[in-house]
């Protein structure tokens, strides 16, 4: 009987793990863009920056030192910047390609292009900026 | 019993090899990492490990079959700019979205993680540095050459 138990916990355990696959979400709401023409100013990272938060769990992302980011518009949510030589997603069951939102020099969470979706962080964080003219 | 051992292992081996790509490497089809007409982007796909290689799934670009994920192979295909989303299917469905500009190249690699049943074959976004360097071993799987 004991055994039987068991091995019905353990399919359960297992239908259990099975679903998981699934279920890593990202935190993101529909957000509008508004484009701006020309990229009138880029930013550039001038020490590398780790992200440890990020809106799914276990977030992590390096913003390397040297990297320009082009300002392409804006979302209520702040500015929005386009990596001009770095990949950037955000990966839970599935994989985002994402932009920055900065509002005063933070980072306060990531525009997804396809999505057309804000992704907050849970906390906003400054980040170690020069900002430039673009063109 | 050790017969038998090497008879497995061996099987392993030839398992392994069988879904690997067997076409041209990159470096002999020398294909051009632009997409000739300037109105259009590259999207180059490829797979360097041989982790699950018997697993092959197909490659869905915005619900359209472009290829499939092989073991050490690559394929490319030219897009008109606009947002794209990158399927493939196992157990589970994994999709990848981004963004193809005009003249731009995007990489596109294919990993293995570990499932319930089978695999995951998943796509991620590669830096051009990177990818440029992966991708060199690769064999050409696909039908179009430039």
């Amino acid at each position: 009987m004991r055994l039987q138990f068991g091995i019905g916990l353990m399919i359960l355990c297992a239908f259990g793990v099975g679903c998981a696959f699934d279920v890593a979400h990202i935190n993101s709401k529909p957000s509008q863009f508004v484009p701006v023409p020309g990229s009138p100013k880029q930013c550039v990272m001038k020490e590398s920056v780790e992200i440890t938060e990020g809106p799914c769990m276990y977030y992590s992302r390096k913003l390397n030192k040297g990297t320009s980011w082009d300002f392409i518009g804006t979302i209520p949510e702040g500015e929005v910047y386009k990596p001009r030589d770095q990949v950037l997603t955000i990966e839970a069951s599935h994989v985002y390609e994402a932009y920055l939102v900065l509002s005063d020099d933070s980072l306060v969470g990531f525009y997804l292009p396809v999505e057309r979706a804000f992704a907050p962080l849970p906390n906003p964080k400054k980040l170690p900026i020069e900002l430039k003219k673009g063109g | 019993m050790k017969r038998a051992v090497i008879f497995v292992l061996l099987l392993l081996a030839a398992g392994s090899l069988i879904g690997c790509a067997s076409g041209q490497k990159f470096t002999e089809v020398q294909p051009k990492m632009v997409a000739e007409n300037p109105e259009v982007g590259r999207i180059f796909f490829y797979r360097t490990s041989i982790l699950g290689a018997a697993l092959q799934p197909a490659v869905l670009l915005n619900d359209q079959t472009v290829g499939a994920a092989v073991s050490q192979g690559f394929f490319f295909v030219d897009r008109p700019p606009g947002n794209y989303v990158v399927t493939t299917s196992t157990e589970v469905e994994r999709k990848l979205s981004f963004t193809l500009d005009k003249g731009q190249t995007r990489y596109i690699r294919f990993s293995v993680s570990p499932g319930f049943f089978v695999g995951h074959v998943y796509g991620e976004l590669v830096e051009g540095s990177v990818a440029s360097e992966e991708i060199k071993d690769c064999k050409y799987t696909g039908g179009k050459k430039d």
